[in-house]
């Protein structure tokens, strides 16, 4: 267990000498609570994502998904609103006003969901440094 | 004395078509193929794909065995450098002991691309070209609580401790499965990424922890190890295994029920991406980002059908 907990992230102007520390906390509030919400308005409309995919997905993946990684995954930032019709244990079915079902997570949204759907987050700004 | 020179004639062309012959054979661009272990299939995949790309942008190509053994992978470079090779591309044998092998490629003028294994060193190689192993199991932790209804005791085989890989995908593992009570790792021991080594650590766990529901590996050569062990205990139908790599072994073993779930690679697109920027450096490139995440992808037995070994 030991090396699970063998791992710092630290901002890479960080010099390596400085006990500077990055605040995962404060890094995740900031993003959660002023950077994301203030992107919401680029987000594609649900309806017209789905209209898109059927006619020409690669033009649906080129122009709106997000990836950090190479390869054939794609992320998007959707919106909607519509009327919950099922709670399940660990996510609640939507219907959305275009009569679109959405299975919406609930129990745990992990940061890579955030991190690849949004696009806001540069692998770049970090380093791992074991210590 | 006609003959004499005549013969003497002959000795001097032969003598410049040699010449000739090798100042070509020296305009050939050289590539080092260095990989940590050729005793796992899928390294032997990464590095005979490094090179065949490689061989196809018109690169004569080495492929050097390191054998996990960092003192090993030096003598590679010292070779590398000694014979006058233009790049390497390479998939180091310990995140930190490594970084002195790159840079002393780096400082003899030879670029070095690390494939698939991370250096911690943000200014050794050129480029780093690596799996998204975190996010890859974080996506194998969620089906793994799915699985097991979010509660049963498991354990986790670790890779190598040296290399990042094995903590990136502990971590994202752990990032999910800690959130859930129930989940109670009652074992968590290294196998280096090796079945032999994965069947007898799994052996010697299995009769310290009898009641065990689950396994997840850091890669699947340790699955395999582990699932044979589990069939030598008789627990093979009551023990879910889980890996990470998508091997062939263990895309058969899913499609055969024998396997939950792995978290598939692609190796070619690191290789050959890895040889693609060599070329380009080679050519005068310079700025290439330090960094190259490759996505993984989680296999399951609901979705193998879409899936070759080692992501093909």
């Amino acid at each position: 267990m030991l090396g699970y907990f063998s791992i710092t992230i630290r901002p890479i102007g960080d010099p390596l000498g400085e006990q500077t520390t990055f605040d995962a906390e404060e890094y995740a509030e900031n993003l959660l609570k002023s950077v994301l919400p203030n992107n919401y308005d680029n987000a594609i409309p649900l309806n017209e994502l789905v209209a898109q995919l059927k006619i020409d997905s690669d033009t649906a993946f080129q122009k709106w998904s997000n990836a950090i990684a190479l390869g054939d995954v794609g992320y998007f930032l959707i919106s909607t609103s519509g009327i919950v019709s099922e709670i399940n244990e660990n996510e609640v079915l939507l219907v959305d006003r275009n009569n679109i079902d959405a299975h919406l997570q609930t129990e745990f949204i992990y940061g890579n969901a955030i991190r690849d759907a949004s696009g806001l987050i540069d692998n770049k700004e970090f380093r791992i440094l074991r210590i | 004395m006609k003959n004499l020179f005549f013969a003497s004639f002959c000795i001097l062309v032969l003598v410049a078509c040699n010449r000739s012959e090798k100042t070509q054979e020296n305009s050939k661009k050289k590539i080092a193929v260095i990989i940590s272990t050729l005793n796992n299939p899928w390294f032997v995949f990464l590095g005979e794909e490094a090179a065949s790309k490689a061989q196809e942008l018109g690169y004569e190509t080495k492929i050097f065995d390191s054998q996990n053994n960092t003192a090993l992978e030096a003598d590679h470079f010292d070779n590398a450098i000694v014979s006058g090779f233009d790049a390497i591309l390479f998939n180091p044998t310990d995140a930190d002991g490594s970084i002195v092998n790159v840079k002393r490629a780096k400082n003899a003028g030879i670029p070095v691309f690390c494939m698939d294994r991370e250096i911690n060193s943000s200014d050794a190689a050129t480029s780093q070209i690596l799996s998204d192993s975190y996010s890859g199991s974080v996506s194998i932790g969620a089906y793994f609580a799915k699985q097991l209804n979010k509660k049963g005791n498991y354990v986790e085989l670790l890779g190598l401790v040296g290399d990042n890989n094995t903590w990136a995908r502990s971590n994202g593992f752990h990032s999910v499965v800690d959130n859930y009570p129930g989940l109670k790792m009652v074992a968590q021991q290294n196998a280096d990424f090796d079945r032999s080594k994965a069947l007898e650590v799994m052996e010697s766990i299995i009769q310290a922890n009898p009641d065990i529901q689950a396994v997840f590996c850091g890669n699947d050569s340790m699955a395999m190890g582990a699932y044979q062990a589990l069939v030598g205990a008789g627990m093979a139908d009551s023990v879910k295994v889980f890996g990470f790599d998508g091997a062939d072994d263990v895309v058969d073993a899913i499609q055969e029920g024998k396997i939950a779930a792995t978290g598939m690679q692609f190796p070619k697109v690191m290789a050959e991406r890895a040889a693609i920027f060599a070329d380009q450096y080679i050519k005068g490139k310079r700025d290439f980002a330090q960094k190259i995440p490759v996505a993984v992808e989680l296999v399951t037995a609901k979705n193998v059908s879409n899936y070759a070994a080692y992501g093909e």
